[in-house]
């Protein structure tokens, strides 16, 4: 199994994920699996997923982001995207990606505000 | 030939492309011996028949001003006797088109005067020295020339003209999506006119930006300006609050009319999560509570 490229941290209840690389299948597959151990392992309130590092992303890539976000709402634990581009945001509605359940906020903080309230 | 050799290449193309020869302006330079000294005569000419434009009080009101584009005009011709084409003369021809696109002189009246220019040199200022095949040959030299300048100048009026209209697309462009940080985190764009697919495109561009840069958490975007809701526009309109709801920023409609409201049922449009609320107020209060600020009466 590949090493997972995008950085996970704890803070309190919270797992912030910075993600820094553009979004491959592997990529994917390796976050998903170490996100979801580590949920498996204590319980946390949610997930956030840092997204303003990156420029691009594609429509599949982002639904197989939001496919493991379902996963980690399964194994309790709600999430909330931070900081989409105007670009990004522009190019998935263009290309009519299925947004269903998808929280997005714009800093980490109202983010955090965001997790307490749910 | 050798005269040619100074003459830059997209210059000797034109002169091609209007079949103006070098004889061709040895005939026109010598015409201008003969007319040259007349210009004071042309002028005079000129302005006597300009006086029946209606165009002619707008422009030549006052005498100064009269006797600058005097000068101009006996300067403009004695370079077209001159025959000289270079990239001087090319450039001046341009001013020309500049000048009449900036004061708004049109194509029409500027057509005319340079036909009857034409008349005037060619008929009533000639002396009739010149050989009858000579003077014909003249005249249609004279009228290549005229067309090359007036090609040169109609070029540059038209580009100007379409660069005007550019500007003001832009201006109206920017005019229509006037989004604007009403308080702390609270967004507000009022709608106007007609929506269709590149001005929601705009609109949602100016939108996300303006979110991005000001980091706002409720967006009043308000309708009740909008003529016509159809399918059409409130697909577009609900691409654009999803898209502020990706930004992390709460989308709220306002100024829903009964009409729009009844057609939007009507047609099945399902507005879905969003808020929407038939007056800008009830909106403004709303996104009020959202962002935590609660409107009182003073005491």
């Amino acid at each position: 199994m590949s090493s997972n490229q995008i950085a996970i941290n704890q803070l309190n209840q919270v797992l912030v994920a910075s993600v820094q690389i553009d979004l491959t299948e592997q990529v994917l597959e390796a976050f998903a699996s170490e996100l979801l151990e580590r949920l498996h392992h204590a319980p946390l309130k949610g997930i956030l997923i840092d997204l303003s590092g990156i420029k691009t992303l594609d429509k599949a890539s982002f639904e197989r982001l939001v496919d493991v976000t379902k996963m980690a709402s399964v194994m309790g634990a709600n999430t909330v995207f931070v900081g989409m581009r105007p670009g990004i945001v522009f190019g998935l509605i263009e290309v009519e990606a299925n947004l269903d359940g998808v929280v997005s906020v714009a800093s980490l903080e109202q983010g955090l505000e965001r997790l307490d309230n749910d | 030939m050798a005269k040619s050799a100074n003459i830059p290449v997209d210059i000797q193309s034109m002169l091609q492309l209007h079949d103006l020869t070098e004889a061709d302006l040895a005939l026109i330079r010598k015409f201008g011996q003969l007319v040259t000294p007349k210009l004071d005569q042309y002028v005079e000419h000129f302005y006597l028949w300009m006086e029946n434009i209606p165009e002619y009080k707008q422009f030549f009101g006052d005498q100064h001003k009269l006797k600058r584009v005097q000068n101009a005009q006996t300067h403009y011709w004695s370079t077209f006797f001159n025959a000289e084409i270079n990239e001087g003369y090319v450039q001046s021809r341009k001013e020309v088109g500049e000048v009449h696109a900036r004061v708004g002189l049109s194509l029409p009246t500027y057509f005319a005067g340079m036909n009857i220019s034409m008349v005037i040199f060619t008929k009533k200022l000639y002396d009739g020295s010149l050989y009858s095949d000579e003077y014909s040959s003249l005249v249609t030299a004279f009228t290549k020339l005229l067309h090359f300048d007036t090609t040169i100048v109609v070029e540059t009026y038209s580009s100007l003209i379409n660069r005007r209209i550019a500007e003001q697309s832009e201006a109206l462009l920017a005019m229509s999506t006037p989004v604007t940080l009403i308080w702390q985190d609270i967004l507000m764009l009022p709608i106007v006119g007609i929506i269709d697919s590149k001005r929601a495109q705009d609109i949602m561009a100016a939108v996300l930006n303006k979110i991005a840069e000001s980091r706002a958490r409720v967006f009043i975007m308000d309708i009740s300006g909008v003529a016509v809701v159809d399918t059409a526009v409130a697909n577009h309109f609900i691409k654009i609050t999803k898209a502020t709801k990706l930004m992390g920023c709460d989308c709220l409609v306002s100024g829903v009319s009964p009409a729009i409201a009844q057609t939007m049922v009507q047609l099945g449009i399902n507005v879905g999560e969003v808020k929407t609320s038939s007056t800008l107020r009830d909106a403004l209060e709303n996104a009020f509570r959202s962002v935590g600020l609660k409107v009182n009466d003073i005491q």
